[in-house]
């Protein structure tokens, strides 16, 4: 389990959280601007990211299905991008029940401060998600291997139950704090499964955007595509 | 400029000071509550649907306009009781059963009030069985979210039960989520299907209408 996280989320990564463009926000003077800020303020000491992570190493890969030490990972989705890999790294993040509690808490009185919260929290587990691949990144390119595009139950081709009953049969996530309810849903709910295909062989083809069932109409995507250029 | 125009200005520009301001001044100019709502906060609202619908504004803004007109409506409503004025139809909101996702409800809560409608907000992880009791408590429309796979199922699980208690009748069904398309909608038997809050408002117009 590794705690050592420092995420900084803005407010214009809370803005694009929420589907604005903070340029066009900002020039208008909107007080949007502001909840976004007063989000950051509030939901920074909020923060409390985990993540609990394993390596497994490939015994057998066939008929879509990858069969690991422990356990396996299955599917469409799973074979087109894991299936060269030597070993997969299969992670669980979070950044604790606090911003979702705060966003909760204080909605009856400022829901715009608790959609903003909620973006935070949004933003702040996509950085921590962000950071976990770049640590995957930096191990495989240290070995000269390559990693795959981190995949995430509920992607098109790894329906959200079957990837996460798999990543959570692999991993006891419960040291983090995460849990599944019945209907496969991670609590706290600003979490984030995945599984990273490591291996000389491997290509990273694409973007975890690019499978998601809501990429044609996602605004986040268009935001986060635009400020990346 | 008239007041009630400066009261839908400071809406749409989610100035909740100035709308609290200027209801109150209306108030105290002796102009009825009921057209402060319909000409100053409804049609405030409306125009910042409009505005979304039509990419001039984020969903940010309109939830600072959101958050402008529910300042506003809380001076109206003491007034809105003495004048008698009550809502146009009443909305049972939940997100079903299994899903513990609440932040899309809330904003279409949030907007459907703002357009005049009484809002019975179920909360998360609802049972069917609150659904139908919502409509034996005088629910004109039931609109229901999901945001996984896993539980948009429930939906439907949710109408049957509304079928079954022999209420379908007596009610307008609408959804919404990130996983639920039009076709799904169809597919379980519902009135309609909204793609985001300013959709969802103009859809309760149209299956109340219909």
């Amino acid at each position: 389990m590794n705690r050592d996280f420092e995420l900084c989320p803005d407010a214009d990564m809370v803005l694009r959280a929420l589907g604005a463009d903070p340029e066009v926000v900002r020039e208008r003077r909107s007080p949007a601007l502001s909840v976004a800020e007063q989000a950051v303020a509030e939901g920074r000491p909020l923060l409390s990211p985990v993540v609990v992570s394993e390596s497994f190493e490939v015994e057998q890969f066939r008929h879509e299905r990858l069969r690991l030490a422990n356990g396996h990972l299955s599917g469409p989705l799973v074979a087109e991008h894991l299936h060269a890999a030597r070993y997969v790294v299969v992670a669980v993040c979070c950044i604790g029940p606090g911003v979702e509690e705060a966003a909760s808490s204080c909605f009856a009185e400022d829901p715009a401060l608790a959609l903003g919260l909620d973006a935070f929290g949004s933003a702040a587990v996509d950085l921590l998600g962000q950071a976990v691949c770049q640590l995957v990144d930096a191990r495989a390119s240290a070995d000269k291997e390559r990693t795959s595009v981190p995949l995430s139950p509920g992607l098109v081709g790894w329906p959200v139950a079957d990837g996460q009953r798999q990543i959570f049969a692999l991993l006891d996530a419960s040291p983090a704090g995460v849990s599944l309810t019945e209907g496969y849903m991670m609590v706290p709910k600003k979490s984030t499964s995945m599984a990273i295909g490591v291996g000389a062989d491997v290509e990273h083809s694409g973007e975890t955007c690019d499978y998601c069932s809501m990429a044609a109409t996602c605004r986040y995507r268009e935001e986060h595509i635009s400020h990346h250029g | 400029m008239a007041l009630i125009e400066e009261l839908r200005e400071a809406v749409v520009d989610g100035q909740a000071k100035l709308a609290v301001a200027k209801v109150t001044e209306g108030l105290e100019d002796g102009i009825e509550a009921g057209r402060l709502l319909r000409e100053g906060l409804i049609q405030a609202m409306a125009q910042v649907g409009r505005l979304y619908e039509e990419g001039e504004i984020f969903v940010p803004e309109m939830l600072v306009a959101a958050r402008a007109m529910t300042a506003a409506l809380g001076v109206l409503k003491p007034h809105l009781v003495e004048e008698g004025v009550t809502a146009s139809a009443k909305v049972a909101i939940g997100t079903t059963k299994g899903d513990l996702h609440d932040i899309g409800k809330n904003l279409v809560a949030m907007m459907l009030e703002g357009s005049g409608y009484e809002i019975v907000d179920l909360g998360v992880d609802v049972p069917a069985d609150k659904f139908v009791e919502a409509i034996k408590a005088g629910a004109d429309v039931v609109a229901m979210s999901a945001l996984l796979t896993t539980t948009m199922t429930n939906m439907q699980v949710a109408i049957e039960a509304i079928k079954a208690a022999g209420l379908r009748d007596q009610v307008r069904i609408i959804v919404g989520g990130a996983p639920i398309t039009k076709s799904y909608a169809d597919e379980i038997g519902a009135d309609g299907y909204a793609e985001d809050a300013s959709s969802a408002v103009r859809l309760v117009k149209e299956v109340l209408a219909a």
